[in-house]
């Protein structure tokens, strides 16, 4: 009882201690998970904070920059608040982008005081990015400053040297040096209080009495000061210099008002700036403690840790137990296993031993039936025995009987084969023979028909050569004709153009006798006097036609020339060549009746040729059969003389077979009967 | 067809036209200047000459040769007698007299009918140039005239320029008072 109990709790026990494994490791998995977590989010944190003090430092520094009126600082201060406020807002309310939960209520207290800093904090920065304009201004207007100064500077020392060279009033000449000294003390009071490095207003102040002072010096050189005893100078040069001069300090007066008026809001900004340095310290304060704060309570997490490394260690101990108890339960199965296994294999050796004779041949040998493992095997071993015997002893007697009948028709095939092989060899040279005729008949044949075919391409050929020389002739003979009209035709051209000579000579002896009768009038006209000298002129101007005329008609009479001589040369050629058309002519003629003789030859021979062609072709046809036939025979014996080689073969085979079944089978030993 | 020249002659027919119609228009409308002189030029051998036109009665055509008789015993340059409206006029190779060298006669040749002093003798010339008219600027240095052939230089009145072309003036007056020519018999 106790010990079936204690085996129950055997197979159980690995089961449990498997689910306690898995337990403990699940919990010291989502431990470790969730205390990463934890302190991923507080790096966050601590790291958000880190750049809160970057901003801070950033925005004193833009500050700074932009009092200095720097353009590129303004945009950049406006940036790096909007940054500060941003994670700010990040730390108190988490943030649903990158799923950073808000910070801890325990830590919530030191983001309210940060945020108490920062709302004085943006004020000040307010008042300075509200200030760019005016203090961009500012900067335009004391740039103006700088650079008109510089002229005044070079101005007034000029007037000290007229001054010193008229030998003016000593008193004069200290006072217009003093000038210079004063121009130096503005250009300084306007870069302070640009770039907002001093006291401001104590710079304004100093600026006013100084510009009031060089006014007041410069009227007084004008119009003399008894209060100071300073003389009016009376230099003209000098005056109208010390008037330019006054003209030109009156924009410096100008500018200067304009500085006064936007002084106020730049002292504001200056105590912004000033304000945002000295708070500085206690927001950067704030921010530091935030952090400590976020670094205690990452420390917190910690024994999370611990605890997930406590479940792993039960774990381990757990796994450690559950191999020892699986390698015991083997160890007992493996023993029990082996025992019964030695009993089988004696049993079966015994068997072995009493069929080991029935394999090398004795069918003596019987097995013996025992109970047990071997029992049905015993048995089926006696009965296939029994079976053996009866089969050798039938083999033997069958084998001995084939193989006698086997060796006699293998005897008589052989023969047979070689009186076949004979035959077959005979008829191989005659089949030969006759393929040959037929090849040469069918060749001879072949040939024929292609003389047939070449003879009645000949005729055609030769009939369509008379057709084509008999067009030449008629197309000759109409070229003859044409020829001869042309000739007559310019032979009348030739005769025209003699006429038209005629004619142009009559026209050459008109116009010559025109000339001198024009000529004569002209003489007869310019004899006369004033009175026949328009008359000359004209008769003049008709003796130069006429002679135009008898140049022209040279002209007519040359082309008509040529034209002649042309004509004559067209109707030789004409003529010879109308010669020769007509012995072209008669040429095609007589090549026209060689072909016509061709013709003839060349239908009588494609007859022959083809009488020839068709008496082979029938030849051809019954060789071919005789060479068929004589295939079929060859085929035939082929086939026979087959027939019997396999016959030998397969009967000296079937003898040997017979034999080697006779020695297999005398390896059996039987009992003696 | 072989053409001896690229105008064609009904263009130059054409233009005959043309210049007609132009100078006819013109002469009527110019009013022309008078010259100083005026005569008739022509040709002999290279030569180009010309002949006071007062001293010119007419032109005749190279059809004067047809009805010439040949005067027996007469110098060579005398090639005969033929007749002018009745009147007898001696014809004399203008060439032959002055080169030695008869004049081939064509249908350009000419005879110039002259008058002077009412004697009346006929010139063979080879061609003639029509009325020349010159003024007292186209007159050329007389020393020129040294530079002519010397068989003309004594018929030689005056030596004229115009348009790049020398004109010699041929005195009838230093012919017909030419002993030598005067005696015209061969022996």
């Amino acid at each position: 009882m106790n010990l079936f109990k204690n085996k129950k709790w055997q197979a159980k026990k690995p089961a449990v201690v498997i689910g306690s494994l898995i337990l403990c490791l699940l919990i010291m998995a989502s431990l470790l998970i969730y205390s990463s977590t934890l302190s991923n989010y507080s790096k966050e944190y601590i790291n958000l904070t880190s750049k809160l003090n970057v901003d801070i430092l950033k925005i004193i520094k833009h500050a700074t920059d932009s009092e200095k009126a720097e353009a590129s600082a303004f945009p950049k201060l406006f940036e790096s608040k909007e940054n500060f406020g941003t994670i700010l807002n990040t730390l108190s309310h988490g943030d649903p982008n990158t799923n950073l939960p808000a910070t801890p209520a325990e830590n919530q207290v030191n983001i309210s005081k940060i945020n108490k800093h920062w709302g004085d904090y943006k004020k000040e920065i307010e008042t300075i990015l509200s200030a760019e304009k005016t203090i961009r201004i500012t900067k335009k207007f004391s740039d103006a400053i700088n650079d008109v100064m510089p002229e005044i500077s070079n101005a007034s020392e000029s007037l000290i040297t007229g001054l010193i060279n008229l030998k003016a009033q000593a008193n004069l000449i200290f006072v217009a040096s003093h000038q210079l000294l004063l121009a130096q003390r503005i250009t300084t009071s306007i870069n302070q209080i640009q770039q907002q490095s001093q006291d401001t207003n104590f710079n304004l102040d100093m600026l006013i009495t100084d510009t009031a002072t060089f006014r007041n010096v410069l009227e007084s050189m004008l119009k003399g000061n008894k209060s100071t005893g300073l003389k009016r100078i009376k230099n003209r040069g000098l005056r109208s210099e010390v008037e330019s001069l006054l003209l030109q300090f009156e924009t410096i007066e100008e500018l200067v008002i304009r500085v006064q008026e936007k002084t106020p809001q730049l002292v504001g900004v200056q105590k912004a700036t000033n304000s945002l340095i000295s708070n500085a310290d206690s927001l950067l304060h704030s921010i530091n403690q935030l952090a400590s704060a976020y670094e205690k309570s990452n420390d917190k997490f910690l024994i999370f840790d611990i605890i997930a490394y406590i479940f792993g260690f039960i774990a381990l101990i757990l796994f450690v137990s559950l191999g020892s108890t699986i390698n015991k339960a083997t160890q007992e199965r493996l023993s029990f296993e082996e025992e019964s296994n030695k009993k089988n294999l004696a049993t079966i050796l015994k068997l072995q031993n009493e069929i080991l004779p029935i394999a090398k041949g004795d069918l003596t040998a019987n097995a013996t039936v025992t109970p047990g493992i071997t029992e049905s095997i015993a048995e089926a071993v006696n009965f296939s025995i029994a079976a053996l015997r009866k089969l050798v002893t039938d083999i033997n007697s069958m084998s001995a009987l084939v193989s006698d009948t086997a060796e006699e028709t293998q005897a008589t095939a052989i023969h047979l084969s070689r009186a076949s092989d004979k035959q077959a060899q005979q008829l191989t040279i005659v089949t030969d023979a006759i393929y040959s005729i037929v090849q040469s008949f069918s060749n001879v044949a072949k040939q024929a028909e292609e003389s047939s075919q070449l003879a009645n391409q000949s005729v055609d050929m030769a009939e369509q050569g008379g057709l084509t020389v008999r067009n030449t002739i008629k197309g000759m003979q109409t070229i003859t004709e044409d020829i001869h009209e042309a000739s007559n035709r310019i032979k009348r051209l030739g005769e025209s153009s003699q006429e038209i000579g005629d004619i142009v000579e009559l026209i050459k002896d008109i116009a010559d006798q025109t000339n001198i009768l024009a000529l004569n009038a002209a003489i007869k006209a310019s004899v006369a006097g004033n009175e026949g000298q328009d008359f000359t002129v004209v008769a003049d101007e008709v003796q130069q036609l006429a002679e135009r005329v008898t140049q022209a008609t040279q002209k007519i009479e040359s082309l008509v020339q040529s034209i002649q001589l042309d004509t004559n040369q067209a109707v030789k050629s004409m003529e010879q060549s109308s010669a020769d058309v007509l012995h072209g002519t008669k040429i095609a003629e007589a090549a026209g009746d060689a072909l016509l003789r061709i013709e003839t030859v060349s239908a009588h021979l494609s007859d022959f040729i083809s009488k020839v062609a068709v008496a082979t072709s029938s030849l051809t046809d019954t060789s071919i059969e005789v060479s068929k036939n004589m295939e079929v025979i060859k085929k035939t014996t082929d086939h026979n003389l087959a027939g019997t080689k396999q016959t030998a073969a397969l009967t000296g085979k079937l003898a040997e077979l017979a034999k080697e079944q006779r020695l297999t089978v005398n390896g059996f030993k039987l009992p003696q009967t | 067809m072989q053409s001896i020249s690229t105008t064609h002659p009904l263009q130059i027919l054409t233009e005959l036209e043309t210049a007609c119609k132009l100078h006819q228009a013109r002469s009527t409308t110019q009013p022309s200047e008078i010259p100083l002189w005026t005569g008739l030029g022509f040709r002999i051998a290279e030569l180009s000459l010309c002949i006071n036109s007062k001293f010119i009665e007419e032109v005749l055509d190279s059809n004067f040769q047809s009805n010439l008789s040949s005067v027996p015993g007469a110098k060579t340059w005398l090639r005969g007698l033929t007749s002018l409206r009745g009147q007898a006029l001696p014809v004399i190779d203008l060439q032959q007299y002055l080169f030695g060298q008869n004049s081939l006669l064509t249908t350009a040749s000419r005879l110039l009918v002259i008058n002077y002093s009412n004697i009346k003798i006929g010139l063979i010339v080879n061609n003639t140039y029509g009325l020349k008219r010159f003024e007292t600027k186209d007159i050329q240095n007389p020393e020129k005239i040294k530079t002519l052939p010397l068989e003309v230089q004594k018929y030689i009145a005056q030596v004229f320029l115009s348009n790049k072309q020398t004109w010699i003036e041929f005195s009838i007056k230093n012919l017909e008072s030419d002993p030598n020519f005067l005696n015209a018999a061969r022996f």
